[in-house]
């Protein structure tokens, strides 16, 4: 996906007309490459029920112990549509409509998606506490 | 920890974090790049190939141009008598021109002109024989009154007579109406098209610079006649798009056309066609749908038959004709698919059916 991007920086590098930072620009156009190769997969914005509530977060002390591969890995791990609507929204910084407008679903169906990767990730988390030797 | 928080910490915790970039990315993204000029270059080059094939389909005229003999009105003012010639009939005239005008391919009586009674058919006396037959069979009851065939004047750039002068062994005036006839034109050179009825094909896919070349071999048959062979090969260019071309040989009985002389002999038309065809299909799951459009251009036609010499003066190509296909392919397993594919082309519409096997998918 980043070669394909690169590729496509620099064959429409001549669109880029100095306006705003060329770091957005890169930016936005990764982003757009990466959901036009995610589209092809089809990902499945349907709802997961794997058990697990949005409950307060108790294990803030384990997350703190946790490096940035270690939180990728937890990230990667996450079902297609929860994973790409968490990171279009946490780390991109796109707000519910914006994605909905990318992915071509509901603002809802965003919420609802960021919610349960919330959820997931704060389980996997908490599941962690449960394994002090492997990641303390 | 809040939802906020939650977000916040994630945000933080990867915003100075990078992964390592493979060593060979830039070239990688380099490759990438030349692909996408060589698309690029593709398409250049199919495209230059279907002009280049309907500019030589229009302009390309091998062999003699053909035309419409129509009825023609022919005044001769002579006395064949005073000549020399007088008396002779049409049998005489026959043996007389036959040594004169050298219908066995001498032209001795070329520089005779129509005043002294033996115009000269020309150099192509031999190719114009049987149109000579065919109008003197319907003269025959005039030529037996003491009359005689005149030679046929020299037609257009002296490839072939205007019309066959009937004269009288005397020296009144005489005006007659000829019989007129079709010669075959661009038309009918376009009926040598074969109508398909059925089509197996035969498709291979080989790998090359990790695309897909499938090389499709196509054998048909039909049950009416013509028939075909040939071979096909297909190159994906671009996405969905492939490049179709190849060589195909046609062999079609001469059509039943009361209008042209043709319907008199008993033959057939050989032809070696070359299809460039563009190829679009999308994957279904289940099989492909497609379309092939593009020309067939005729690369070369000739007549076999009993009647092979009297049509060696006609050209030596049916042109180029459109063809406009809808392939519809249903998978049979990994290495079969079933086929259909109705197509239109000029003279030859028809639809193709047939079993399509696939090496490689």
């Amino acid at each position: 996906m980043l070669q394909e991007g690169f590729v496509r920086i620099f064959t429409f590098i001549d669109q880029y007309r100095g306006e705003g930072s060329l770091e957005g620009w890169v930016r936005r156009v990764i982003v757009h490459c990466c959901l036009k190769t995610v589209a092809k997969r089809k990902p499945s914005f349907a709802e997961i029920d794997e058990g697990v509530e949005d409950s307060a977060f108790h294990a803030a002390e384990v997350l703190s112990t946790l490096d940035a591969e270690q939180l990728l890995q937890l990230i990667a791990g996450l079902p297609d549509g929860y994973r790409l609507v968490f990171n279009l929204y946490v780390m991109e910084g796109y707000d519910h409509n914006e994605i909905a407008s990318m992915l071509n679903i509901s603002a809802g169906t965003s919420r609802s998606q960021l919610a349960k990767a919330r959820a997931l990730l704060r389980s996997k988390i908490e599941n962690l506490q449960k394994l002090p030797n492997k990641y303390a | 920890m809040r939802e906020k928080e939650f977000d916040q910490f994630f945000r933080d915790r990867l915003a100075g974090h990078s992964s390592p970039v493979p060593e060979d990315m830039w070239q990688r993204i380099q490759g990438k790049k030349d692909d996408r000029k060589a698309f690029v270059l593709w398409w250049v080059l199919g495209g230059g190939l279907v002009l280049a094939s309907l500019l030589a389909g229009r302009f390309w005229k091998a062999g003699v141009p053909v035309e419409k003999v129509a009825k023609t009105t022919e005044k001769t003012r002579e006395n064949v008598g005073s000549k020399g010639a007088g008396g002779k009939t049409g049998a005489d005239r026959t043996a007389g021109v036959e040594g004169k005008s050298g219908v066995e391919g001498k032209a001795g009586a070329n520089g005779k002109s129509g005043a002294d009674g033996k115009v000269g058919a020309g150099s192509d006396a031999a190719r114009s024989q049987h149109r000579d037959d065919a109008v003197r069979s319907e003269h025959r009851g005039h030529a037996s009154r003491s009359g005689h065939w005149g030679d046929e004047k020299p037609g257009i750039s002296g490839v072939r007579p205007k019309a066959v002068v009937w004269r009288e062994d005397s020296s009144r005036t005489v005006e007659r109406v000829h019989k007129t006839w079709t010669l075959p034109g661009r038309a009918d050179m376009k009926k040598r098209l074969p109508v398909r009825a059925g089509e197996l094909k035969v498709r291979k896919d080989i790998t090359i610079q990790k695309k897909k070349r499938p090389i499709t071999l196509d054998l048909y048959v039909s049950p009416s006649n013509a028939s075909n062979a040939g071979v096909r090969v297909a190159v994906p260019v671009w996405k969905d798009f492939s490049l179709i071309t190849g060589l195909q040989y046609t062999r079609v009985g001469f059509p039943r056309d009361r209008d042209s002389v043709i319907h008199i002999s008993s033959g057939h038309f050989n032809n070696i066609d070359l299809p460039l065809l563009v190829g679009y299909s999308r994957e279904l799951g289940w099989g492909k749908i497609g379309v092939n459009t593009g020309v067939i251009f005729n690369l070369h036609s000739w007549v076999g038959g009993d009647s092979a010499t009297l049509y060696r003066y006609l050209p030596k190509t049916a042109g180029t004709s459109w063809y406009l296909g809808v392939d519809l392919e249903k998978y049979l397993g990994r290495k079969w698919s079933l086929f259909a594919e109705p197509y239109y082309r000029y003279q030859a519409s028809g639809v193709s059916l047939g079993f399509r096997y696939i090496f490689k998918k």
